[in-house]
Formats: structure tokens, sequence, C-alpha cells
């Protein structure tokens, strides 16, 4: 298991994608890709990365 | 020339015509307003005076003063006419020039609603009713019914909706206003159903403007989109009452209580201005409460039989300490002013859980251990995500909320648990 602290903004890829916008520990399983952002620009960019 | 001096009984009460008013409306035998003329108030006396005129008698409808535009007398029967027509369910009290009142039994059975333009006026609204006795529903100018969900075929201004299984039709009301006179409003057992919006109107598509106070034998009640809903929900409802369109103008203003045997209640709208101060229905099954301007307060459990619960909107003041419901399936809580602060989350098979924003004070460690652990041990499943927000550590939590949270996590099959601020 690990576990993130995000302040502002994460990605979580498990099962479906969450986004998280509120300072949070995540505590997921670790083949669980997380990401942490500081701009809500950032995830969105990383959001439509991901879709290309 | 001779002096005659007159003495008079006059008593309290009695003008100048020697009559006793008070002992007068005494005498009144009834008091009515009917379909066929629903401007005319019916006060019948066992015989008739003449003399009293439309300035000797007030009336309200609803509580509000309604002119008395004339009176006149026929027998025993005057005719009070009011200055606009009674609807359906409206409350009418007559003030006579004594202070005496009488509560006017009323006959009315049509309700008119109105229909507005939105947009460009060429959407097409989708209508669903489910009538005891044929009624009718008819259009004013603007607006027309049509057979096809294209809104072309088979136009016309009424829709005769026959008795028996849930009836649909489609209108479209392309310019201003139009009005939708409801035949009889006591024959409307369901406008839609627990699968069926009954009043369906996105973009271009018309609002509907409705007291929804005068569907008092309905047992359902579901609108998605454009509505301007007013007066509270009627006690006859107990299927649903769902009042859903956040993406649309989608109001309703009341401050009254919900339906008391309502099993299902879906409001979701950032216009839906729902404001009770009190317990809402102790037979709920699942509340959906979404929006701004719900402002329900109540200090108290929820319904022991809910299942699903959504509690999202900042102006929301539902304040607890106890557990929540024991077969809670579905769970968000998230405004600003719910105070939720029991530890135990109940047994249900749950889908969704997210605590996102629901108590006032963060939650200490200790305490998101006891929730973790009554988690842990509850008796349904739960997600493959949970989220807990309000926690005072969520930064740094110690190593019991650690260790508690790999144990729920374990034993419950979870991916991911989100402790937040």
């Amino acid at each position: 298991m690990k576990q993130v602290l995000a302040m502002n903004y994460a990605v979580i890829e498990a099962e479906e994608i969450m986004i998280l916008n509120h300072p949070t520990t995540i505590f997921t399983n670790d083949d669980v890709p997380v990401s942490v952002y500081d701009t809500e620009d950032e995830v969105n960019y990383r959001c439509t990365d991901e879709t290309k | 020339m001779g002096i005659r001096i007159g003495i008079g009984s006059l008593k309290i009460g009695q003008g100048s015509t020697g009559v006793d008013w008070s002992s007068y409306w005494a005498t009144l035998i009834s008091a009515t307003v009917g379909n066929a003329a629903p401007t005319d108030v019916v006060l019948t006396f066992p015989s008739g005076q003449p003399s009293l005129l439309a300035t000797d008698i007030t009336a309200t409808v609803n509580g509000v003063a309604r002119g008395v535009s004339s009176a006149s007398w026929a027998g025993g029967v005057w005719t009070v006419v009011l200055a606009s027509a009674v609807e359906y369910a409206d409350v009418v009290v007559v003030t006579f020039k004594t202070g005496q009142t009488k509560t006017v039994t009323n006959n009315v059975l049509t309700y008119t609603a109105l229909l507005t333009k939105t947009g460009t006026g060429g959407g097409v609204s989708t209508l669903r009713m489910q009538v005891s006795s044929n009624i009718t529903i008819t259009l004013g100018a603007n607006a027309k019914f049509y057979s096809d969900a294209g809104g072309t075929a088979n136009e016309s201004a009424t829709w005769t909706i026959t008795s028996g299984a849930l009836r649909t039709i489609y209108l479209k009301c392309t310019t201003g206003t139009a009005t939708f006179a409801i035949s009889d409003c006591s024959k409307i057992i369901r406008w839609g159903s627990t699968s069926s919006e009954g009043w369906d109107s996105r973009e271009n598509s018309a609002s509907i403007g409705l007291n929804i106070s005068k569907l008092n034998n309905a047992i359902c009640l579901r609108t998605f989109g454009n509505v301007a809903l007013t007066g509270d929900a009627p006690a006859s409802i107990t299927e649903l009452l769902r009042i859903d369109g956040i993406a649309y103008n989608t109001s309703w203003i009341s401050n009254g209580p919900l339906p008391p045997n309502l099993l299902n209640l879906y409001l979701n709208s950032n216009q839906v201005a729902y404001g009770y101060n009190g317990p809402i229905p102790a037979t709920l099954q699942s509340m959906h409460m979404q929006g701004a301007l719900i402002a329900w307060k109540y200090t108290g459990a929820l319904p022991v039989n809910n299942g699903y619960l959504v509690l999202s909107g900042a102006n929301i003041e539902w304040t607890h300490n106890g557990n929540l419901p024991n077969n809670t399936s579905y769970c968000i809580i998230d405004g600003a002013k719910i105070n939720w602060t029991g530890l135990n989350v109940g047994n249900g098979n749950s889908s969704w859980f997210s605590l996102s924003n629901y108590r006032i004070s963060k939650m200490s460690s200790a305490d998101m251990v006891t929730l973790l652990t009554q988690m842990t041990g509850r008796t349904g499943t739960l997600p493959a995500t949970i989220t807990i927000n309000d926690y005072a550590d969520y930064a740094s939590p110690p190593a019991e909320v650690v260790t508690a949270v790999n144990t729920l996590k374990a034993t419950k099959g979870i991916t991911t648990v989100n402790l937040g601020a």
C-alpha cells in the first residue's frame, strides 16, 4: 500500500480515474498510479494529454 | 304642534334598518363557489336582505385579499362576485361587515397553470399523466399539443386524458405565455412515474408555472428541466417527489413539510428553494437534496429505512451525532452547514461513499479510528473508493489511523481511501 499527500490536486487512476481538488492523504494500492498537481491547469493538461 | 319623543332600542350591530346583522349572519345556511361560475360566492340565507351591498363583505383567497366586484340578491341567495376566478383547492374565506367570517365550500375543479416560452420556443416538452377519470387540458393560443416527440403531428389546443395507464403527449409554447387549463385537477393521480418524467422540458422548451399543492390527489410528481413550481408538496404524494434539472431553470419555492408518507425524494437544482425547518418523512427510503438554495434545517436522525442518501448544498443544516440509517447504501454528504458527528455509517451494501463536507469541527484521529473500525466491522460491502474529509490530521495521520485504514482496505477489499481536510 502506498500513502500520498496531495495538498492541492491529485489524479488517481484506479478502476476509474478520480480527480481530487482538496488537501488529502491518499491510501491506495501500490499498482494504482497517483499524480499530484499544484494547479487546475496542470490537471487539465494532464487529462487532455490522456485523451490524445 | 305636538311633540313626540321617541325612545329607541337599537342593539349593538344593528344598523338603521333595525336588523341585528350579527344574528342575521348567524342564520347563514351555506357558502359555496362552483365550477360553472368560479367568481361567484353563493351565500344562502333563510331570507334575503337586499339592503346588503357588495361593500358589506370582503373576501380572501389563500389568505390574500380578493376584491368583490358586485353582489346581488335572489330570494335568500346573496351572490357575491369576486374580482377573479377561484381555482381548484383554493381556500376562500368571506368576512361580513360585523367581522364574522365563513369558509366557503370550494367546488371549483379547474386549475390553470402557465406555460412560458424559453429560448427559441422551438423545443418540445413531454407531458405524462395518469388520471382516475377522463379530464381535459386546454392550452392558450401560444401553445399547442402534438402527438409526436418531434412536435409536428396532430396539432391541437386540447388534450383529453383518458383514465387508465400513464398517458403521454408533447407540446410547444412558441411565443410569450400560454394558459394550461386543467379541467379537473382532482383526477390527476400521477404526473410522471418512478420510471418516467411527468414533465420533461429542456433547451428551448416551455417552462411550466405550477402550484404543486393543487395536485392533492397525486401520488407521484416527477419533473425534469424548465419548471417554476410553487406551493407545498401535497400530502398525497407517496411514491416520488422528484424535481430535477440542475442545468436548467428548475425552480421550486416551498417552506412546508414534505408529504408525510413519501418514499422517494429527489431535489436537484440550484434554483430549488426548499426551506423547511423540521423533520423529513419517516417513511423515506431514498433522499437526494442537491442545490445551493436548499435550506432544509433539522437536528435529528434520518429516517431509519433510508438507503440512498445525498445531501449536497451550502445551506442544508442537518445536525446529528448518531448513526446514519442502518441500510445506507449510497452516501454523499457535502455541505458547509451540515454537522454529522456520528461514527457509524450503518451496515448496508454500499455502492458510493463520500463524506466530503459533513461536519463543522474537524474529526480527531481517535474518532477517525472509531469510524474506520466501524466500517471495517460492518456487515455490508463498501465501494472501491472511500472519501472521508473534515479530518484534522489529514496531512500526517498517526500510526493508529494508518493501521485502521490498512485493516479496512484489506477487510473490505477497498482500493483507495482518501482522508482529506
